[in-house]
């Protein structure tokens, strides 16, 4: 009897750790973290990538419609094609980074998920933060749950863990968030497009 | 050439030497700006100090961008230089203002 209660309870706990999301964090070692932006403007399309990615998502496999998370961008790890350009960017009059220096999206649920494999698509709704103005906002995504391929990837394969791929793309109105709202129009689009694909590994701790 | 004939002048007489030197000057800067610009590659966008090269992360297969700095003229440097160059060149025929006589 008392073994039947120690498998019972081995079970119990096996099955609770296994039922737990793991936290993946988002500050990738190997730098390869970006949001991509891309708006039209006058000349030539304006393109360009945001490096400083961190944050911590958790993430259940066998039930993805838990995830939770919150990504962070630095704003000024904004970085476009021309040096002057890019301080532009930086400067009070478009993001204000010494102001606002992070760019934030808060999941708050993920919905009409979908599960094939190890991807799940689905899409996620949470708060996005942009110089300093938080809205609503519904997002497209794709996981990809690559179970023990941390190792691999930094070269060390006897090292254990899984790696969560987060892809999305989106778009936003940059008036929406006070940067130039109504100005410029004509130069710069209004409309942003934002792509990211990252990766988070296990999180510390 | 017989002695009786003058010596060649540096310029043609009557025309300063600094219009000459701009004259010369000024196609000079607008052609080597539009060289410059066409072995860039003819970008007609504005002017790059780094490019954007895709890269695949292996594992993930995901792309990302790596800046590589080099630096693209742009259309603006292009108009710049042979705004200038003409500029230059077309201040050559400005016309000398001619001394006006004393009234007295």
């Amino acid at each position: 009897m008392k073994k039947l209660v120690l498998l019972f309870a081995t079970a119990l706990t096996g099955l609770s750790l296994s039922a737990a999301p793991t936290a993946f964090d988002f500050k990738d070692p190997k730098g390869v973290n970006a949001i991509q932006f891309h708006l039209d403007s006058l000349l030539e399309p304006i393109a360009g990538t945001a490096g400083g990615v961190s944050g911590t998502v958790h993430f259940d496999p066998a039930n993805p419609a838990a995830t939770t998370g919150r990504i962070v961008v630095a704003a000024n790890s904004l970085k476009v094609s021309n040096t002057m350009m890019t301080e532009h960017l930086h400067g009070d009059n478009w993001l204000n980074v010494a102001q606002h220096p992070e760019i934030a999206f808060e999941l708050g649920a993920l919905t009409d998920v979908k599960t094939e494999g190890n991807t799940t698509t689905a899409t996620a709704t949470g708060s996005f933060t942009l110089k300093g103005v938080t809205k609503e906002i519904s997002v497209p995504v794709r996981l990809t749950h690559l179970a023990g391929a941390f190792g691999k990837r930094i070269n060390k394969p006897e090292v254990p863990g899984d790696l969560l791929v987060l892809r999305g793309e989106f778009t936003i109105q940059r008036g929406d968030y006070g940067i130039q709202p109504g100005r410029n129009e004509d130069k710069v689009n209004p409309e942003v497009k934002l792509t990211l694909a990252i990766v988070g590994g296990p999180a510390q701790g | 050439m017989s002695a009786s004939e003058p010596a060649p002048t540096a310029h043609p007489p009557g025309i300063p030497a600094w219009r000459i030197l701009l004259r010369l000057l000024g196609p000079f800067i607008a052609l080597a700006t539009f060289a410059r610009w066409a072995a860039s590659g003819y970008n007609r966008g504005w002017t790059k100090n780094r490019i954007e090269v895709v890269k695949q992360d292996e594992i993930t297969e995901i792309e990302y961008i790596e800046w590589v700095d080099v630096f693209i003229p742009g259309i603006e440097l292009l108009a710049l230089g042979v705004g200038a160059g003409l500029l230059l060149f077309a201040v050559t025929f400005v016309p000398r203002r001619k001394n006006q006589p004393k009234e007295t």
